[in-house]
């Protein structure tokens, strides 16, 4: 039995970021099916960031404004992939709100994490809604 | 999700080819650790049992719990070695990788080593002349005490704590009162 479930955001307009980025990629889908599975058997969250360079999971504390996010790392030939979000309002939960490619030090959408954290506080305000993410 | 979302998803061969490749690297990076945990050894103590350089046992196994990072079967086997556990590498039909996925939960990539391998346990039972025919305990303090054992056995602690008895009624791996114990080596049970 799983602990966590995963969500997707949903803004008010009715766009799912993180469904736009991964929409038509199936390795990217496979990928981050696999990493969320692995994930949810990991009953504390704080545990998902392992401390290590290459964390598969890593909760952003450089930025204020980007405090409660957290990014999913892996790779897709070779390219590091960065889809973001947070905690959810109900325990064991965690929203995905955004996805990002990553290049050297440069991501895609380039405001990525500026979104996440739009996004992020559009959820916490109960604007918008989530649809269930499901995990293998 | 359903069987029956997971098989549309794995119709794309792209897909359920890097479900395979991600099963994998990120499965097996995830269970190093859960293992390691389980028995509650650092990265570096890891690094010294599969025989690291010293110096690189810790950032060895920093890699190795790396979700991506590529393996090799001869570290694989090392570490099947020093966690003494079965490492099985075989092709399987696409639905028994999703069943393995689908069924992950809290402790699932924990896995007994083999003097706690509960599927030996009627064996175990059955062959009682391979349990240890003579048994020694040094320290009576309560709640604690040492044996010595010539065989693999479990062991439970009665209140006379010089006496110990084989048993398989008892859930062992309770702290304080059960342990058990590969043939020649001293446990402490407190």
């Amino acid at each position: 039995m799983r602990v966590w479930r995963f969500y997707e955001y949903v803004d008010a307009t009715g766009r799912n970021a993180l469904r736009v980025w991964i929409s038509g990629r199936p390795k990217h889908t496979a990928r981050l099916d696999i990493l969320l599975a692995h994930l949810a058997t990991i009953p504390d969250s704080k545990y998902w960031d392992t401390g290590e360079t290459n964390t598969p999971f890593k909760w952003l504390t450089k930025v204020k404004a980007q405090l409660g996010l957290g990014e999913i790392r892996f790779h897709v030939d070779g390219l590091a992939q960065r889809p973001a979000g947070c905690l959810g309002n109900a325990p064991s939960t965690f929203v995905l709100l955004v996805g990002c490619d990553k290049q050297g030090n440069r991501y895609f959408p380039p405001d990525a994490f500026g979104q996440a954290a739009k996004a992020r506080d559009e959820y916490r305000a109960g604007i918008g809604t989530v649809v269930e993410r499901q995990v293998p | 999700m359903s069987k029956a979302t997971l098989h549309a998803k794995l119709k794309e061969p792209e897909y359920r080819h890097e479900f395979v490749s991600a099963n994998i690297d990120t499965g097996l990076a995830f269970q190093i650790r859960a293992l390691r945990e389980q028995r509650k050894w650092s990265q570096q103590e890891l690094g010294r049992r599969i025989g690291r350089k010293p110096g690189q046992e810790q950032p060895g196994i920093s890699k190795l719990e790396t979700a991506g990072h590529a393996f090799s079967l001869a570290t694989l086997k090392k570490l099947a070695e020093a966690f003494d556990v079965a490492l099985v590498v075989r092709f399987v039909p696409f639905s028994e990788a999703a069943n393995w996925v689908s069924n992950l939960g809290p402790g699932s990539l924990e896995v007994a080593s083999f003097p706690q391998d509960r599927g030996f346990d009627e064996v175990r039972q059955a062959t009682s002349t391979l349990f240890p025919t003579s048994c020694f305990t040094t320290g009576h303090e309560p709640g604690h005490a040492q044996v010595m054992v010539d065989g693999p056995a479990y062991f439970r602690f009665t209140q006379d704590k010089s006496e110990i008895v084989r048993t398989r009624d008892v859930a062992y791996g309770s702290r304080g009162t059960v342990a058990s114990a590969a043939p020649g080596r001293m446990v402490t049970i407190g």
